[in-house]
């Protein structure tokens, strides 16, 4: 999961004072979107193709479970829309020492769980042992040594190595507070019907049908959330979903289909673009370790042809590896590869190769775009005479296939879930660089320095620098920078999503 | 041996039939790529963290181990837990089932409200304007694949008139019957066809017999040997025909369900089964077989029951 990072105050602030604590912004984002006053009552209903994974954070792996995690169980800092900022939320500033060794998060007055208990920061620290011990996201808790407790409103986070993104992590969906020792209860009845501090609790729910949430009496923040109710329902067809959205059934459509995006008309608000398609080549295996087969590979590719043909539009040709539109953003200095057959038979025939066998890519046959790509690229590698046999496997398998770095090439997409470059970072490190089984010593030196450095400057210096190696040693091929599309009714206010599709219902209301 | 005998056979041989699709299941499942641990713990765990999960699940056992012990928990009735949400398997079907029994039971009510009439008519007028019209809208019905006929009624009825839900299955009891029907038409008309056809036969022989020749010259009327004799004698072999078709309709659920987003088993093994949640698949099919089987019995114990033959047979 991606990191987070500090607000832009705060990184203002850190430029100007060396040594001494980056504070929040003002508060949560206010709605652009938002026209005339906020209207109380009224469920709002949400339909979406993901299956939610369950209360158990440790196990969420789609945005749809990040989404609703959020909703109930809330992490200490909130993201904003922007996709590059942090703002308070349970904790309503945040410092970290001149080392960047240690940080104190203060909390909000008087937050409450929704059974009315207090939240202090001994729950923090309970949280904070349940996130590290999760077999999933466990690993990515390990920087924090320690939290201190010394009042109720202050916990401090040491960390073993240097770290200027822990309140990135801190808005994670892994990252919810939850109440010590579980309230009292077995974990299992926890996740069964857990308790929170966020704007819902939780009415009833299923892992692949419909949850119901209703308003938190107690939330932190006055006056929210407006809606007596969110409802949300799975439908796996994209066809239906936009039927049910148009026949007035739903006020949102989550992640909807580019093929299905005309059907929603006005409605369709495409996010900027923030997720990336990629073609990653097997450097452990020849003819893939040549790094010429590797660069022929790329210039073969039409990236104007699949940012217009399977997107429809809503994708453009990549300028690397990293997805934009998210905090410390920095373009590669290197020019994207581009279509340039004569040169792509060129470096094929200079590279020594043996090319002639047929080789594979895999892809998540439950990804309707992958599948219309992977024939394209089959088609775009014949022009040089390279074989490509598809295999469209269905997700477990593939991502079984993919982390085994078994196949020639995968076929996948990725984005970041926060506001920070960190995030998209750790995803590369944590898969071999997205699965071409690169040893990644090299980017994990590389992420270490971006955690612990202190100024944007640095920050965005490292990001162009693992733009640029990737797209010198062209083992993942940037394939198209895609936006994720949202369909939202027109008696909807207060919506405001980040790039990647996650947005809050606290500060939604429904006019009408 | 009486119809008793012959119902408790067919008892038996449901024993065997469901230990095999038991076998069938697990092993298709334990053929298929992928890997259940990393299911669970997910994309992140590690090589150590997964090989637990695997001894934990006792994947590491020799296969036949693994399937005498997932046989032994279904004897037991416990069906395991998703993968996914760790909800007990049986708890996730008992949440879909109704749904499904729902579409299962105005689907077929809708077959029979189409097919008895219309194969009445027929049986009565072969070869006559109505019947080949009958038979020709019939066949039109058969090359329509039942999504589509979903979809048009969707876009043809319930969106312009917005007397139907364009999918979902509501809250309440008006909400339930308002979201029912035009799946259950979809259903409907993929297999009222077969259904008319079937009764269309067996009533023009019926018709042709020599008892029904033997009443008519008595002087007893039509609507008389028709509700006496024709239909009763005709009944069988359609309540044959209806038994297949209701298997059929189970599996016409999971696309029927998907299309209407109906939250019901189909939906739910279309579900798992992009999830690769290996103990819900499982337990959804179990459940289909269950189902099909015993749909089939029933109208074995009913043929019985209407046709004294079954015992001479037997």
């Amino acid at each position: 999961m991606p990191l987070k990072v500090l607000s832009r105050v705060a990184a203002v602030a850190l430029l100007a004072v060396t040594a001494a604590a980056c504070t929040s912004s003002p508060g949560p984002s206010a709605n652009s979107s938002a026209t005339g006053s906020p209207v109380r009552g009224g469920t709002l209903h949400v339909v979406r193709s993901e299956s939610f994974d369950g209360w158990d954070q440790d196990k969420a792996a789609a945005y749809a479970s990040y989404q609703t995690l959020l909703a109930v169980l809330e992490p200490l800092v909130r993201f904003n829309a922007n996709g590059k900022d942090i703002e308070p939320g349970i904790a309503t500033s945040w410092t970290y020492d001149a080392k960047a060794l240690t940080w104190t998060f203060t909390l909000h007055d008087g937050v409450q769980f929704s059974d009315g208990s207090p939240l202090t920061s001994a729950d923090v620290a309970f949280s904070e042992s349940v996130w590290a011990a999760g077999p999933n996201f466990g690993g990515l808790y390990s920087g924090i040594k320690k939290v201190l407790t010394p009042d109720p409103k202050t916990a401090v986070f040491q960390m073993s190595a240097p770290n200027t993104t822990l309140p990135v992590q801190m808005s994670w969906a892994s990252s919810g507070i939850i109440p010590k020792n579980y309230g009292g209860r077995t974990k299992a009845a926890f996740d069964a019907a857990p308790i929170g501090a966020g704007a819902f609790t939780v009415v009833s729910w299923s892992p692949s049908g419909r949850i119901v949430l209703a308003r938190n009496p107690h939330y932190y923040i006055a006056g929210r959330p407006y809606l007596d109710k969110v409802q949300i329902d799975v439908v796996s067809d994209a066809n239906e979903r936009a039927v049910q959205f148009q026949s007035g059934q739903y006020d949102i459509s989550e992640g909807v289909s580019t093929n299905t995006a005309k059907q929603y008309g006005a409605s369709l608000i495409a996010l900027p673009a923030s997720q990336v398609e990629h073609l990653s080549l097997n450097v452990t295996k020849a003819p893939f370790d040549n790094p010429k087969v590797r660069q022929a590979i790329a210039a073969a590719i039409d990236y104007k042809g699949i940012a217009g043909g399977p997107y429809q539009g809503y994708a453009s040709a990549p300028a690397g590896i990293l997805p934009p539109n998210v905090g410390h953003y920095a373009p590669p200095s290197l020019p994207a590869p581009a279509l340039d057959l004569p040169k792509a038979r060129a470096l094929l025939a200079g590279s020594g190769a043996n090319t002639t066998g047929t080789y594979e890519v895999i892809y998540d046959s439950g990804q309707p775009n992958d599948a219309l790509l992977a024939q394209i690229l089959q088609q775009n590698l014949a022009a040089i005479g390279i074989k490509l046999k598809l295999t469209g496997l269905e997700t477990g398998a593939f991502v079984g296939e993919a982390f085994g770095v078994k196949s020639d090439m995968v076929l996948w997409s990725y984005g970041a879930i926060s506001p920070d470059m960190f995030d998209p970072i750790g995803w590369i490190l944590g898969t071999s660089w997205l699965f071409t089984g690169d040893d990644t010593k090299r980017l994990k030196a590389e992420y270490d320095a971006y955690n612990a450095a202190q100024s944007d400057a640095a920050k965005l210096t490292i990001v162009t620098q693992i733009q640029d190696e990737n797209l010198q040693t062209g083992q993942a091929l940037p394939l198209a920078s895609f936006q994720v599309l949202q369909g939202v009714s027109s008696k909807v206010r207060g919506f405001a999503s980040a790039p990647w599709g996650m947005y809050y219902w606290d500060p939604i209301w429904l006019q009408g | 041996m009486g119809r008793f005998g012959f119902v408790l056979r067919r008892l038996l041989l449901t024993i065997p039939l469901l230990l095999g699709i038991v076998l069938l299941v697990f092993l298709v499942l334990k053929i298929t790529p992928g890997d259940p641990a990393r299911q669970i713990v997910g994309l992140r765990a590690t090589t150590q963290q997964l090989d637990q999960v695997r001894q934990q699940l006792g994947l590491n056992d020799p296969v036949l181990v693994q399937y005498l012990r997932y046989l032994g928990h279904v004897l037991h009735g416990d069906l395991g837990y998703s993968y996914k949400s760790l909800q007990p398997v049986s708890d996730m079907i008992a949440e879909r089932l109704p749904v499904t029994l729902w579409l299962l039971t105005f689907g077929t009510t809708f077959t029979l409200l189409i097919s008895i009439p219309l194969g009445t008519i027929t049986a009565l007028q072969p070869n006559r304007p109505i019947d080949h019209a009958v038979r020709g809208a019939g066949l039109v019905a058969l090359t329509m694949p039942s999504f589509w006929v979903g979809i048009v009624l969707i876009l043809l009825v319930a969106l312009p008139t917005g007397l139907f839900p364009a999918g979902g299955f509501g809250d309440t009891f008006p909400d339930h019957v308002r979201s029912i029907i035009l799946p259950a038409i979809t259903l409907a008309i993929s297999i009222a066809p077969f259904q008319i056809r079937s009764m269309r036969t067996s009533m023009i022989n019926v018709r042709r017999s020599d008892y029904v020749a033997t009443g008519r010259s008595m002087g007893l009327s039509e609507p008389r040997l028709m509700r006496r004799f024709v239909l009763r004698n005709a009944a069988p072999p359609t309540i044959s025909v209806l038994a297949l078709n209701v298997g059929y309709l189970l599996f016409g659920a999971v696309v029927i369900e998907t299309t209407f987003a109906l939250p019901g088993v189909g939906e739910g093994i279309v579900l798992a089964a992009r999830g690769r949640d290996i103990p819900a698949i499982q337990g959804y099919t179990l459940l289909f077989a269950l189902l099909v089987v015993a749909v089939y019995l029933i109208a074995d114990i009913v043929t019985a029951v209407m046709d004294p033959r079954v015992e001479i047979a037997s």
